[in-house]
């Protein structure tokens, strides 16, 4: 298990919410993070919701302190991000790999 | 001459004005091993830092090179052959880099299911050539036909 590389610490959250939603369940979701984190002793800086390449949104939580990549996995997945995502992501943080959040983009996009 | 000369630095100035953006990829499959009744999740996460102003244009070059390049090494590494419409590929948002690459840096994953879980096993990183080889220009035939002259 010694082989196995640190993955650094993170300030971002990503979440991937599959479902279309209105404007007013989306503030009242940006309310919810602010508690949750704020129960868990942290607090966001930034809350960016974007539409994701097919269904639903992403959400980037900016937060003010640096939290470990485990305890940020914990956290998405607090803030309802997909299971299937979030059993990726752990795999990859016991692999070792820095960048294991990932939130994807349509290929033909930018 | 002069009006060729300044065509070109234009042109050079207008190239260093481009920015540069660290592309990242994600090409991933899934298989079914029968031998252990097991199913396998293959992914490659390729990245490299371009300079263009057509992202779309970087994205699909990429997106068919990863994929021929996912393909062979799947070949090689797993002695499996799968479809490129069975090969997930997905790019994520940009990010500003400082220097071009010629080169894409590529790490290699291999997923498992364990006790319902997913748990990851990392292979030996690559590289994968994104600009295409140049040729070497051959000799002229009057200079080699020299070299071979006897005194």
């Amino acid at each position: 298990m010694s082989d196995v590389k640190a993955v650094p610490d993170t300030r971002l959250l990503k979440v991937d919410k599959d479902c279309l939603v209105g404007s007013s369940w989306l503030k009242e979701y940006r309310d919810t993070i602010s508690l949750v984190l704020k129960s868990k002793g942290l607090k966001p800086t930034r809350i960016a919701v974007t539409p994701s390449r097919r269904k639903g949104f992403h959400v980037r939580v900016y937060l003010d302190a640096p939290v470990p990549a485990a305890r940020a996995n914990m956290l998405q997945w607090l803030l309802g991000d997909d299971c299937a995502r979030v059993d990726f992501n752990r795999a990859r943080i016991n692999a070792g790999f820095d960048e294991w959040s990932k939130l994807f983009e349509a290929p033909g996009e930018g | 001459m002069a009006a060729a000369r300044r065509r070109r630095s234009r042109s050079r100035s207008r190239m260093r004005r481009r920015p540069i953006r660290l592309y990242r990829m994600t090409i991933a499959t899934f298989h079914y091993e029968k031998r252990t009744h097991q199913l396998i999740e293959y992914e490659m996460h390729i990245k490299i830092a371009r300079r263009s102003i057509h992202v779309r244009a970087v994205r699909l070059r990429l997106a068919k090179l990863g994929a021929a390049y996912f393909q062979r090494w799947l070949r090689r590494y797993a002695k499996i052959s799968i479809p490129k419409r069975k090969l997930k590929v997905a790019f994520e948002r940009e990010a500003h880099a400082k220097v071009q690459q010629q080169k894409a840096s590529v790490r290699r994953y291999v997923m498992h299911r364990v006790k319902r879980r997913w748990t990851s096993k990392e292979l030996a990183p690559g590289t994968m050539s994104y600009v295409r080889r140049r040729r070497r220009k051959k000799k002229r035939a009057k200079y080699r036909r020299k070299r071979h002259v006897r005194r």
